[in-house]
């Protein structure tokens, strides 16, 4: 690396590179997704100083990006027709897990954009409720609505998928 | 998600997430014996993070393609990055003959070979430390770790990196304190671990000079009293010194660097400098700790860790 800010955003690409994957799907385009994020961090790099968190502000910045192309540049390919495999009466049992795993991406792909998004922070990269709203640029209780709503309606789809209708919901007091 | 409050939605989402304290976790997992229908939503909330987990978890394990790295490489932007990192001289004056012949013969490493006075000032350090009765906790093993100001580049820019400790309990050790080493010839932090039985590690974490490379190499040294491993991971150098049962070198630098890989390093803002234990990603930067830098962590279940601060 040219230097240690280099090294530290080296440290953090592969983390930034899942995300955008998740994000973009599209393993080419998200490389340039992260390419472009990176890029743009080392121009903000004074931003830096007045950040907590190395991985939330790198974060932040992938995730503007993409709002910024996610209807051009980083506009995820047609929908893969490969999932009739998922219905497939001779999928041997070692793939069922993976598509058991297929079955929650799907469901994924229809949840509104906002719910999704802060599910993957979560879900996926691990990150506190707080710093996944700091990441989406929203409220704190902005972000837990969208999880709460985006992984119960996740539970409902996956539910349907199972038993062919959705299951008795009640809320938790 | 209040500790004795009702226990709602957001609470079984944080479950599943593993963001509970262990407190309101523990109320959550009384809910979920009893109400199977709670139970099953936060196995599917489980089986989602799981699902969505396996699908990318191989990404990180790719190797990050060459037009990536280019980005990284290229020439930097004036800023306080750009210098290369500062390194206060150490002033220690320890005689370990031993060592020094081992640096002497050890292999040259291309910037992982760790300094005379690097391994000077940890063998005096490790030697001087002794328990503190009188000391007061200061912070939780789980709070984070603020390197020391030299890691900035720059004289106004007080910038430090803050990494949590590593979690040595698997290999039957536990923090016992924490202090900054600063004036004391080695501008860093010492970490002492002990495996209940008396004896002592301790693990430095220091400013290397310059950058390097991203995935550390290590040096090890067995001796009669101790054993040694050195290494550095970018501008971060670590240094074990282990006694006895305590210090296979080997096995806990392995620990170390793997309970370092994945740990997010945060940013404190510039507001105090030098060296501060705080007890989470919040806590402010304290100013240095010089004079009272112990922490005193929280026992780990199971593990008799007997030694007294």
């Amino acid at each position: 690396m040219a230097d240690d800010f280099g090294w530290l955003i080296a440290r953090e690409t592969p983390r930034l590179r899942r995300y955008a994957r998740a994000l973009v799907k599209d393993p080419v385009r998200a490389d340039d997704l992260v390419q472009d994020a990176l890029e743009r961090a080392l121009r903000k790099q004074r931003q830096l100083r007045k950040q907590g968190s190395l991985r939330g502000w790198l974060f932040r910045i992938v995730y503007t990006v993409y709002l910024n192309g996610r209807k051009t540049r980083y506009a995820p390919p047609p929908p893969d027709l490969d999932e009739r495999v998922v219905n497939h009466p001779a999928v041997p049992a070692r793939q069922i897990a993976r598509i058991e795993c297929r079955t929650v991406l799907e469901a994924m792909e229809r949840l509104p954009a906002g719910q999704r998004d802060a599910i993957l922070l979560v879900a996926l990269e691990g990150l506190p409720y707080d710093e996944a709203a700091q990441v989406m640029g929203v409220e704190l209780g902005t972000l837990k609505s969208r999880l709460s709503r985006g992984r119960e309606t996740l539970r409902q789809l996956t539910g349907e998928a199972a038993s062919g209708q959705p299951p008795n919901v009640r809320r938790i007091k | 998600m209040t500790p004795g409050g009702a226990i709602q939605e957001l609470d079984l989402l944080a479950y599943a997430d593993g963001l509970l304290e262990p407190a309101r976790r523990e109320e959550v997992e009384a809910l979920l014996r009893r109400d199977p229908e709670a139970a099953g939503r936060v196995a599917a909330y489980v089986a989602q993070n799981q699902a969505i987990r396996a699908a990318y978890g191989g990404v990180v394990a790719e190797p990050v393609p060459a037009r990536l790295l280019a980005v990284l490489d290229r020439p930097p932007q004036a800023s306080f990055w750009r210098r290369p990192l500062r390194f206060a001289a150490f002033a220690a004056s320890l005689a370990a003959a031993g060592f020094l012949g081992w640096m002497a013969n050890a292999p040259q490493g291309g910037g992982t070979q760790p300094s005379q006075a690097l391994v000077e000032a940890s063998l005096a350090l490790h030697a001087d430390w002794s328990p503190r009765p009188e000391a007061a906790a200061v912070g939780s093993a789980e709070g984070p770790l603020l390197l020391p100001k030299a890691l900035a580049s720059e004289p106004e820019g007080e910038l430090a990196l803050r990494i949590p400790p590593p979690d040595l309990t698997p290999l039957g050790l536990q923090l016992l304190a924490l202090r900054t080493t600063e004036g004391r010839g080695l501008p860093g932090v010492q970490l002492v671990y002990g495996d209940g039985k008396g004896e002592r590690l301790s693990l430095f974490v220091t400013s290397a000079a310059g950058g390097g490379a991203v995935v550390p190499r290590v040096t090890y040294r067995s001796g009669a009293d101790a054993d040694l491993a050195f290494w550095r991971d970018g501008p971060i150098a670590f240094a074990l010194i282990g006694e006895g049962a305590a210090g296979s070198a080997e096995r806990v630098a392995a620990q170390v660097r793997g309970a370092l890989q994945g740990a997010p390093l945060l940013l404190p803002p510039a507001t105090g400098g030098g060296l501060a234990a705080g007890n989470g990603p919040s806590a402010e930067p304290r100013g240095s700790l010089d004079d009272a830098p112990l922490l005193r962590p929280t026992p780990a279940a199971g593990n008799g860790g007997s030694e007294s601060m």
